[in-house]
C-alpha cells in the first residue's frame, strides 16, 4: 500500500465502484423479471379477493 | 379466615346460547377512576371514592371461529344492547383435596352484562408452531349510567358445555397473489381507537363504541427476498390472503388445504413495507395497513370456513 501512488488508488475506487454499479444494474434487471414472474396472478388475486370481500357474513361461515 | 376455594373461568354465554370456553387468559377490570382528597395542607387523605367506571372482561382465547362469527359488525364487533340478552362469565369452583365441582352444582360464580355488553376483538396472531390465539374484548355500559352493567351473582350453576371447539396455527400468507415463503408468525391488529362517554356525573359508562379502526397484518419472515419483492420503497397491496389453519383432531397436522375449515382474512389495498430485520438468523418484519376498497366495503373479511389456496 505505501507503493501506491495517489492515482493507483483513485484508479482502485474507481473500478470497484463500476464492478458495484454493473452489479447494481444486474441485479435489477434480474429482480425486474423475477418480480414478473411471481406476481403473474396479482391481477387475477385481486379480482378473487375482491369478490370475497362482497360475500355476505353468512357465505363466510360455513353456514 | 380460611382458603375458601380456587375458582377458574369455564365460559363465556353470549345470546344464543353461543359458549366460548377456550380460553389462555381472562381479565375481568372495572377501571375504577378514584380520587382522593385533602385540606390543603394535610399529606393524607380524608375522603376517597371513585368517580366514575367502566367495566369490561378482556380475553385472549384459541377459539377463534366461534368469536370471529359472533362478530357481525363489519366482522370485529357486536353489540348486545338494548335488548340483545345477557352476555354471562362463568367461574368453576375448585374441589379442596380434590379437582372440580360438578357443573350442574350450585357452588360456582357468574358476573352478567344484562342487554349492555358489547364484544370486539383486538388481534389474530399465530406462530409457527404454535396454537393462533384471538384477544378480546367484553365492553359493559350501563344503560342509564346509574345502573351497574357488570354484575357479579354467586351460587350459581355453569353453563355451557366442558368442550373445545376448534384449535388452529399459523397458515401461509399470499400477498399480490403469490405467497410469502418462511413466514414464521403472522398477526392482525385491529388498532381500535374509542368513544367512551358518560354525562351529567352519573358513575358508569354509558355509551362505547369504535372511534376509529386502523386494521395492519404483520408477517415475520426468513426469507430476505421481501426486500426484493416489496422494496424499500414499499408496494402497494391489491390482494392479500392471510390463513390460519385448522388442526386435526387426533392426527397430525392441519386439516387438508382443500377443506373449507381454515380461517382466511382477505383484503385488497394497503400498504405493503419491509419494515425492520432482527436476529442472528435474520427475521423480517413485512407490515400491511389495510384499506377499505370503497366506501361500502370493510378493509377487511374474515371467512371461517375457507380452503387454502393463493
Amino acid at each position: 500500500m505505501a507503493d501506491k501512488t495517489k492515482d493507483t488508488v483513485l484508479a482502485d475506487v474507481d473500478k470497484r465502484e463500476k464492478q458495484l454499479t454493473s452489479s447494481r444494474e444486474a441485479w435489477q434487471k434480474t429482480n425486474i423479471a423475477r418480480r414478473k414472474t411471481k406476481f403473474a396472478n396479482a391481477e387475477l388475486a385481486s379480482k378473487d379477493a375482491l369478490k370475497e370481500m362482497k360475500k355476505p357474513k353468512s357465505a363466510r361461515i360455513g353456514k | 379466615m380460611g382458603f375458601g376455594a380456587v375458582h377458574r373461568p369455564h365460559a363465556i354465554a353470549f345470546p344464543g346460547p353461543t359458549y366460548i370456553t377456550q380460553f389462555t387468559d381472562v381479565r375481568p377490570n372495572h377501571n375504577y377512576a378514584e380520587f382522593v382528597e385533602r385540606s390543603a395542607s394535610e399529606p393524607a387523605p380524608q375522603w376517597t371514592g371513585v368517580i366514575a367506571a367502566a367495566p369490561e372482561i378482556g380475553f385472549d382465547s384459541r377459539q377463534l371461529k366461534t368469536i370471529l362469527d359472533l362478530c357481525t359488525d363489519q366482522d370485529v364487533a357486536i353489540g348486545y344492547a338494548p335488548s340483545g340478552g345477557t352476555v354471562s362469565l362463568y367461574y368453576r369452583k375448585g374441589v379442596n383435596r380434590g379437582l372440580r365441582e360438578d357443573v350442574a352444582s350450585l357452588v360456582h360464580d357468574r358476573f352478567d352484562m344484562a342487554n349492555n355488553a358489547m364484544l370486539y376483538w383486538e388481534s389474530l396472531s399465530a406462530e409457527q408452531r404454535s396454537v393462533a390465539q384471538i384477544t378480546a374484548m367484553l365492553k359493559a355500559v350501563s344503560t342509564d349510567g346509574a345502573t351497574a352493567p357488570l354484575v357479579h351473582v354467586g351460587s350459581a350453576a355453569l353453563a355451557g358445555n366442558v368442550a373445545v371447539s376448534h384449535v388452529y396455527t399459523l397458515g401461509p400468507v399470499s400477498v399480490n397473489g403469490a405467497w410469502v415463503d418462511s413466514v414464521i408468525s403472522a398477526r392482525l391488529d385491529n388498532n381500535f381507537t374509542f368513544d367512551a362517554e358518560d354525562e351529567s356525573g352519573n358513575a358508569w359508562l354509558q355509551y362505547y363504541g369504535i372511534d376509529e379502526h386502523n386494521p395492519k397484518v404483520t408477517i415475520e419472515t426468513n426469507d430476505i427476498g421481501v426486500f426484493a419483492d416489496y422494496g424499500s420503497g414499499g408496494t402497494a397491496l391489491s390482494s392479500l390472503k392471510l390463513y390460519f389453519r385448522k388442526l386435526q383432531h387426533g392426527t397430525l397436522g392441519p386439516v387438508a388445504d382443500a377443506t373449507a375449515a381454515h380461517v382466511k382474512v382477505t383484503a385488497t389495498l394497503g400498504t405493503i413495507l419491509v419494515q425492520e430485520g432482527s436476529g442472528n438468523k435474520g427475521r423480517f418484519r413485512v407490515t400491511i395497513a389495510l384499506e377499505k376498497p370503497d366506501a361500502t366495503t370493510q378493509p377487511f373479511v374474515v371467512d371461517t370456513a375457507s380452503a387454502i389456496a393463493v
